[in-house]
């Protein structure tokens, strides 16, 4: 066996072990090995925030969309397949979401500093 | 030259055996339960990265989590492809700043409101101290009052 095949070994070796890396995790996900509680909300059993919901939901989106981007250019003519540029409305899509995340997340910890200074903190 | 072919041959090989057999030893460490990912998404109960988990899961923990998995994923699929190390392109790259930044920005607000929760609980226990110090203030006043009335 040459080097080049060695490499190709230590890559596979390592695609194989970031799948079932990813797969344990979502196993424990689901079967409450990993705590998801509050994941949407502002408190552990707290009801579900709209800017999280929006986050979620514009992530997933993104995230796919990439996926399918990079698969469609893996499936092209192209002998050397690459990376693809994501597109400015991606990125838009994914700084927009989480600015509007990380505003919620700002103003709900301005509130809360407000109402305890507000008592007499 | 002959010679050099063979030691970097071996080279490799002990090279792949480590890599490998790190990510086996990690990855079988998981399995069992060794290393613990129960608070893998868990923002810490207030600040410094040593408190105990507040037993919430951090969603910017959580899409930084799996952005790294695709990313990670995809490289080495297309390297795979390709047969040589792909270039991650800058707009790619500004996706994953994004999202880290998200997760880092999102930690500190995190840590700040933690503290000023934790102020606020100090704040309220010594308030109830200073409460039932007054009651039973009043409580041997009250004691005091109805002897004297005798």
């Amino acid at each position: 066996m040459n080097l080049p095949g060695l490499a190709q070994i230590v890559e596979y070796g390592l695609l194989y072990w970031l799948a079932a890396l990813a797969a344990l995790v979502v196993y424990r996900c689901l079967n409450g090995g990993i705590n998801l509680a509050g994941l949407l909300g502002s408190e552990p059993q707290g009801g579900v925030t709209g800017e999280r919901v929006q986050m979620l939901f514009a992530f997933l989106l993104g995230v796919g969309a990439y996926l399918q981007l990079t698969l469609a250019t893996m499936s092209g003519p192209d002998p050397n397949p690459h990376f693809p540029e994501a597109p400015k409305e991606l990125i838009g899509l994914f700084a927009g979401s989480h600015s509007i995340y990380l505003a919620g997340k700002l103003g709900r910890v301005a509130q809360l500093g407000r109402f305890f200074f507000s008592n007499g903190g | 030259m002959h010679d050099w072919t063979l030691l970097s041959y071996i080279t490799a090989i002990v090279i792949m055996i480590v890599i490998l057999g790190t990510a086996a030893v990690v990855l079988w460490l998981i399995f069992i339960g060794k290393i613990d990912l129960s608070d893998l998404l868990d923002e810490p109960s207030a600040a410094g990265a040593t408190a105990a988990s507040s037993g919430k899961a951090s969603l910017s923990r959580f899409q930084f989590l799996l952005f790294t998995f695709v990313v990670a994923g995809l490289f080495l699929l297309l390297s795979i492809e390709s047969g040589t190390f792909v270039n991650i392109p800058s707009s790619v790259l500004e996706l994953i700043g994004i999202s880290a930044a998200t997760y880092g920005v999102s930690k500190g607000i995190s840590s700040g409101s933690n503290g000023t929760a934790a102020t606020a609980r100090k704040a309220a226990a010594a308030a109830q101290q200073a409460a039932d110090d007054a009651k039973q203030h009043a409580d041997s006043a009250k004691q005091a009052a109805a002897s004297v009335n005798r």
